[in-house]
């Protein structure tokens, strides 16, 4: 499954909050909290609607410094497992502003 | 900080932080 031009958001019963870097959240449907690493929050802030998944590669590539096939591998691989989670949902169009 | 693998690092059900003469 191709999903480097999908956007990925929150899912709608998932509450999340980035704390000293952290991310926080809270998956209403399995009464759930998750506390993510600094990566996967990063990528988490990153996944709002307004950036694709290949954006959020690219992004995190830059910031920490890493080739951008592992930054690709990683964000894919992460991503796929919070929507498994039903974490985030993939969006095939950009979020409205 | 140091790049590492994005991950889940803790994860708990709400019951057992909620918790209830």
């Amino acid at each position: 499954m191709n999903i480097s031009k999908m956007y990925p958001k929150p899912h709608p019963q998932t509450a999340g909050r980035v704390i000293d870097g952290e991310a926080v959240l809270i998956l209403a449907d399995s009464s759930e909290v998750n506390v993510l690493n600094q990566v996967g929050s990063r990528i988490f802030e990153l996944a709002n609607g307004n950036n694709s998944v290949e954006e959020i590669s690219e992004t995190i590539a830059g910031e920490y410094e890493i080739s951008r096939e592992q930054a690709d591998a990683d964000v894919r691989e992460f991503l796929l497992q919070l929507v498994d989670q039903s974490v985030i949902i993939l969006d095939e169009k950009e979020e409205d502003e | 900080s140091v790049y590492e693998k994005p991950a889940v690092i803790h994860r708990e059900l709400m019951e057992s932080i909620a918790g209830c003469k």
